[in-house]
Formats: C-alpha cells, structure tokens, sequence
C-alpha cells in the first residue's frame, strides 16, 4: 500500500470513528416507530449492514466476473476480501434481525421468503470462501462461478419483499422515512458504508501482501 | 456379543471366521441403527405433540405491541442493547483477526526475505 493509500485509509478510519461516535446520539434522538416502538431502532444499524452485504456481494460478482473472463488476479483478490465482508455483514443482519423480530413479530424467525433468501445468500458466500479455503488448485475459478451466482440472488432478496407479501416491511419504508428518521437512517448507512470502505482497504491489503509473499517463495525456491 | 468375545480370543482365525465375524459386525450395527432411529422418530413425534398443545393459538391478524396485553410484551431495550453490541463485538473480532493475519503475513515476508538475502548475500529493498 503507497502513501497515499494509507493516508486515505488513516481518514477514513477517522471520518468513521466520528461518525460513529455521534450515530448513538442520533438514534436516541429519533422517534420510535408507531407500532413497534423502541425496538424498531435497530433499523439503524440492521437495514445499513444488509446494504453493505449487498454493496460486497456486488464486488464480489463482479470482481469474480472480470477474474472470470480476463483473468486479472487482482481482481480475485479484490472478489475474496469483498466475499469475506459479505459474510460478515451477513451474519451482523442475521443475528439484529431475530431480536427485533422477536420482539415485534413474537418468532425469532419467520422462515418467510424474505429471510429463507438471506440466508441462502449468506450460505452461498460461507459457501465460496470454504471453496477457496479447501478446494485445491483452480478452486478460484469454480468460486467465482459462485460468486456470479450469489450476486444474481441480491435482486430477489430485495423485492422478495413486494412479491411474498408477509410481516417483513416493503421496499417502500426506507424511501419514505419522515426526515427526524430519515437524518439518522442516512447517517448510519454513510458512517457502515466508511467502515465497509475501511475493512475492505485493510483485507485487500491482506490479499496483495499474501500475492507478494507467494512471489517471494517462488522466487527463492528458484533460487 | 460372547461369540465376538469367543472369536476375539482364538488367535487362530481362519479367513472364513473373519467374514463371519465381520457380517455380524455388520449386522449389530444395523440393528442399533435401526433401534436409535425409531427411538428419535418416536421421542420427536411426542414432541411435536407436546409443542403443539402448549403453543398458543396463531394470531390472525398483525396486533401492534403497544396493544399487546402487557404480560405478552418483551422489554425492547435489551433486544436493542444485544442487536447493537452485537454488530460491534462483531466489527471488532474482525478488525482483530486482520491485524493477527496481516502481521502473520508480514512476519514471514520479513523472514524470507533476510533468508534469502543471506543466502544470497546481497540486500533487497522491503517495504512491507
């Protein structure tokens, strides 16, 4: 990583820290939600992190496309830090979801079209990195295959909602918040979307630092 | 069991006596199978049962918590304060893990590297 890298990581991580900081302030400061009440709060952090699942998800894809048909490693590199992430933030969604469900649905998990999808997405990406973890040489290729296809899921999650209706909230909530909601919501979603930028700087380094480590064995088995 | 116990003993197996030994093997094993099998489909359709009659009747239609009965209301504010520290402690664990894995990484380029200058005897510039 060059100067200018970690110099724009080294704000980022700033910019976040602050961000966060004030996030707490902010949500308390919101109103609760007619119907669910203080519970509905974790909408603040339960609706930005599945955003930044799917922001990974779609690095992920690509990435894995253009490694796919130009078979440039550094994008490989870029698809598995961005996999990594995507479980992350998908295991961060699917534990916040079934508090706030339990408490404003009675279940912990509705098993509805909405969640069942989710998770599978979620399984596809623990899928791929087990792939990359355990399947031996070319097990890149077939993960990015993997990849392509948890990335075509992303549209189905995501209106699954409007399609099956259930419990689960349409589409339509976040685009008409009212603005003391709204403030706060947006804030969140910038201050994970930093945090997103700042993880996947730090595992993309992970990945170049582990390309540049393989060259220097190779180099000095040759030797 | 004391015609394994039998067999086991007599050091003096013949091939035939190993494949008679090993098809009952076999067969013990069947069985216990089988016998746990029925015993897990008979123990989960009794708890079936039983979950079903202590469940409460579904509710037909979405009733808002604030009118909930307030016996059948959960405190928000721990379900909030888990959700929340959840996504931290997870943030964290991760932040945590890339350091250990990044310092592993640039430990073993450091190593290689002095190895290979010393094997060479020359130095190579590293910026890790």
């Amino acid at each position: 990583m060059n100067g200018v890298s970690r110099r724009t990581q080294t704000f980022l991580i700033v910019v976040g820290a602050v961000m966060f900081a004030a996030a707490p302030l902010l949500i308390a400061s919101a109103p609760n939600e007619a119907t669910m009440g203080l519970v509905a709060k974790i909408l603040y952090f339960h609706v930005p992190v599945w955003f930044m699942m799917f922001l990974a998800v779609f690095i992920c894809g690509i990435a894995s496309g253009v490694y796919l048909f130009k078979g440039r490693p550094a994008a490989d590199r870029l698809a598995v830090s961005a996999a990594e992430l995507a479980v992350l933030f998908g295991v961060m969604g699917l534990t916040t979801g079934p508090l706030w469900a339990r408490v404003s649905w009675g279940v912990w998990w509705p098993w509805d079209v909405r969640t069942t999808l989710a998770l599978i997405l979620e399984m596809n990406f623990v899928a791929y990195l087990l792939l990359r973890k355990y399947g031996g040489p070319g097990a890149e290729k077939l993960a990015a295959g993997v990849a392509l296809f948890g990335m075509f899921n992303v549209p189905f999650v995501y209106v699954s909602v409007n399609v099956w209706r259930t419990l689960h909230p349409e589409t339509t909530v976040v685009p008409t918040l009212p603005t003391a909601m709204a403030g706060p919501f947006w804030w969140c979603v910038v201050a994970y979307f930093v945090l997103f930028l700042v993880m996947l700087g730090g595992r993309r380094r992970l990945e170049d630092q582990r390309a540049r480590l393989d060259e220097l064995r190779f180099a000095y088995e040759e030797e | 069991m004391n015609f394994v116990l039998l067999m086991r003993k007599n050091r003096r197996l013949r091939l035939s006596d190993m494949r008679i030994l090993r098809t009952f093997r076999a067969m013990r094993y069947f069985l216990r199978g089988a016998v746990l099998l029925v015993a897990l489909l008979l123990i989960g359709s009794q708890a079936t049962v039983i979950v079903e009659a202590t469940q409460p009747a579904p509710v037909e239609e979405f009733v808002p918590i604030g009118e909930l009965p307030e016996e059948e209301r959960l405190p928000a504010a721990p379900f909030l304060i888990s959700a929340y520290s959840i996504v931290w402690i997870l943030a964290f664990g991760y932040f945590w893990m890339l350091s250990r894995r990044l310092s592993a990484v640039e430990r073993e380029m450091v190593t290689l590297t002095k190895r290979r200058d010393d094997a060479t005897g020359g130095t190579s510039e590293s910026s890790f």
